[in-house]
């Protein structure tokens, strides 16, 4: 692997780069467990405090030179730091899961690395950043999905003095609805385990000896231990009850697999499963747990591709709910998060983008003419402003309009007095938001891989000593803002296209062209950031972005003339 | 096709040659893969007098893998038999079990057959089979909404 992504890798998880770097070194840069475990056993707990690297190199090496002469600037800067520090936390941590342990840790280290605060105005700014979007929900990252569904299974066994497989089964009757669960349950705990199919669950025998029986499926005898039967008696050896097995999981029937018997009701415990096919348990687990995902109403699926994570959130109150791989889903109808449109807008917009799909592809197509020398020009970065290769005209990507002077293109203009039928009229109106929305969308799939891009600058960075490691991390921030507010400006378009004229209209439109501005900056300033990273900059156009971001949320939510 | 189902179907063999249900009884066994019974119309039915052949075909999963079973020659006129040979009958498809055998598959065979009052084709039965063709049935989608016959 190389070098850099192993390094970026162990400052993903947290530790300092010092440390990463040291354990690297020493471990020959080969694997990253290895990395890990020698920062355990060589640093011990407070691996990620640089003071305990820097000693450490230093006796390793014999260094001569004195040990950080920064040591008096903790206690100046201390106090106000660890509050500031917390703020930070509060506010701009963005993944949650497993990494939120991590990121905080990270926080709090710097609390500690005096060197880096010696600038406390400029550490000032740092808090500012707003979250537009709090996030409440919990990210179930894939490995931990078997797990999390088999503590859920433990949970109600407990609860009601069940075996797992018994409490298994009542959930997958239950669709994984635990509180109903409980209640029907303590209501009438014979019938809830009648119509669960569990009575005599754990009455099962396997690895029997069945003198005078022979296997129902392959009609070996079942006298060398190999027999196993449910309390239903229908007998077969181990060996069939492996097959059927895994011809039962793959074709998905996780939950409630039942006997081989004809019409014979008796499901199997997964325990008889563990027991008899274990090769074939863990699948089993896996699917055990998709329906986990599935069937629970206040559980998604991260629609990411390549993600696997599952995302968890009440359905009640909850909207949205953000993943640790970046994407945000709309807990409603599972895609993409398309806030300030509702969901029933997004289905009207659907169906009219599919209704127009053929001239709106047409006019929108990839390329577009520079509007002064007319070549054809492709876009291929986030930021709107563009710059012709040949003739160097400045101008605006989205309305075509001269750079110089532009201020706003986002409100749809009526021309007044034109010959135009009604529907013509309608169609312009709609390629005019249907243009700026796929053109946010073009921008946004730009702009995640920013996120790659953005990691490659934190890399390249690392190494040169004029700048802050925060500040450097301070990229990773800006790009996830970056991406909110393309997506954010995406859906505005659709909130844009069904809403009324009016005053609020034009308030909406106002804030919208303002944060389109705002967002632009903001990824200029990113694209440019690998070669020049303006630190001050970028956290100044970070914050208002984000500012702007957040009263354009609260003015959809609360409506703009009241504000 | 594995040993371990030979076995079985060696065993069910053994057992429809020398102690078969009565109105049935195998005609060809030799080859392991595809057997052909003959089916006689029950005393007191409708199909009384009449012969049938019913076709067993195994694949190597048998028994946790259904047998494609279809009528050959002339098959029985009867509302869920179709003139090409097919037969609905959820336990053939959807509800097989290992545990049924191809002796216990004749029986109710035989039984749908008995249970039945009135000679007729299924409903739908030129264009069911104008477009299954030469599909096997094990390929259809199945819907079984009947029970009484």
């Amino acid at each position: 692997m190389d070098k850099d992504l192993i390094l970026a890798q162990l400052l993903e998880f947290g530790y300092d780069p010092v440390v990463a770097q040291t354990a690297l070194e020493q471990t020959n840069w080969k694997d990253i467990d290895k990395a890990i475990d020698y920062i355990y056993t060589h640093f011990g707990e407070g691996m990620n405090k640089a003071a305990t690297a820097m000693e450490y190199t230093q006796n390793k090496n014999n260094s001569t030179t004195k040990p950080t002469s920064t040591q008096a600037p903790i206690s100046r800067s201390n106090s106000k730091l660890k509050t500031s520090g917390k703020r930070i936390k509060s506010s701009i941590t963005i993944s949650t899961g497993s990494e939120e342990y991590n990121s905080d840790n990270e926080y709090e280290d710097y609390d500690e690395e005096n060197e880096y605060y010696q600038d406390v105005d400029d550490y000032e700014f740092d808090i500012a950043v707003v979250d537009a979007f709090p996030k409440t929900n919990t990210v179930i990252q894939a490995v931990d999905i078997v797990k999390t569904a088999l503590s859920e299974i433990d949970k109600i066994a407990s609860i009601t003095e069940t075996s797992p497989s018994a409490a298994t089964l009542l959930l997958c009757h239950f669709q994984w609805n635990g509180n109903k669960l409980l209640e029907r349950y303590y209501e009438d705990p014979e019938k809830v385990i009648a119509q669960a199919g569990i009575k005599k669950i754990d009455q099962f025998f396997t690895h029997q000896n069945v003198k005078g029986e022979s296997c129902s499926v392959c009609a070996d005898d079942l006298d060398s231990l190999n027999g196993s039967y449910l309390p239903c008696k229908h007998y077969s050896c181990n060996d069939c009850w492996n097959q059927y097995l895994s011809l039962k999981v793959l074709e998905g029937g996780a939950t409630s697999i039942t006997c081989m018997g004809l019409k014979c009701p008796s499901v199997i415990p997964d325990e008889f499963i563990n027991l008899v096919a274990p090769t074939v348990y863990p699948k089993y687990l896996e699917r055990l747990a998709q329906t986990y995902v599935d069937q629970n109403p206040n559980m998604r699926w991260c629609p990411a591709p390549k993600c696997g994570n599952a995302l968890k959130a009440d359905s009640q109150t909850e909207a949205t709910a953000l993943c640790s791989c970046g994407f945000k889903i709309c807990f409603k109808c599972k895609q993409e998060s398309h806030f300030p449109a509702d969901c029933e807008k997004m289905k009207h917009w659907k169906k009219k983008c599919e209704d127009d799909s053929e001239t709106a592809n047409w006019i929108s197509t990839n390329t577009q003419d520079c509007p002064k020398c007319h070549s054809a020009i492709e876009k291929n970065g986030g930021c709107m402003h563009m710059t012709c290769k040949k003739c160097k005209h400045e101008f605006c990507w989205i309305c075509l309009g001269n750079w110089i002077g532009h201020s706003n293109c986002n409100s749809y203009k009526k021309e007044e007095n034109s010959n135009k039928s009604e529907s013509k009229k309608q169609l312009e109106r709609y390629l005019f938001y249907f243009h700026r929305f796929n053109t946010h969308e073009q921008a946004k799939k730009f702009e995640t891989k920013l996120r790659t891009a953005a990691l490659e600058t934190i890399i390249s960075f690392q190494n040169k000593t004029d700048k802050r490691w925060i500040d450097i991390k301070f990229v990773e921030t800006s790009t996830e803002i970056l991406i909110q507010c393309r997506r954010t400006l995406k859906y505005t378009y659709v909130y844009g296209y069904f809403m009324e004229d009016g005053p609020e209209k034009n308030l909406f439109e106002y804030i919208q062209s303002d944060l389109e501005k705002t967002t632009e900056q903001l990824s200029f300033l990113l694209s440019q950031a690998h070669q020049d990273l303006k630190i001050f900059d970028l956290k100044e156009m970070t914050n208002l972005a984000s500012t702007k971001l957040k009263h354009l949320l609260e003015g959809v939510e609360d409506g703009f003339i009241n504000q | 096709m594995t040993s371990r189902y030979a076995k079985r179907l060696q065993k069910e063999l053994l057992d429809l040659k020398t102690n078969p249900p009565p109105c049935i009884s195998i005609t060809e066994g030799d080859n392991l893969d595809k057997w052909v019974i003959a089916v006689d119309g029950t005393e007191g039915s409708i199909y009384q007098g009449e012969h049938f052949k019913l076709q067993f075909k195994f694949s190597s999963g048998y028994p946790l893998d259904s047998p494609e079973v279809i009528f050959i020659g002339t098959p029985p006129i009867h509302p869920h038999i179709y003139s090409n040979g097919h037969i609905c009958l959820s336990i053939l498809y959807d509800n097989w079990s290992p545990a049924l055998t191809v002796s216990s598959v004749c029986l109710s065979i035989l039984s749908m057959l008995s249970g039945c009052t009135e000679k007729i084709r299924p409903t739908d039965d030129s264009k069911y089979v104008s477009r299954v063709l030469n599909k096997s049935p094990k390929e259809v989608r199945w819907m079984f909404h009947d029970d009484t016959v």
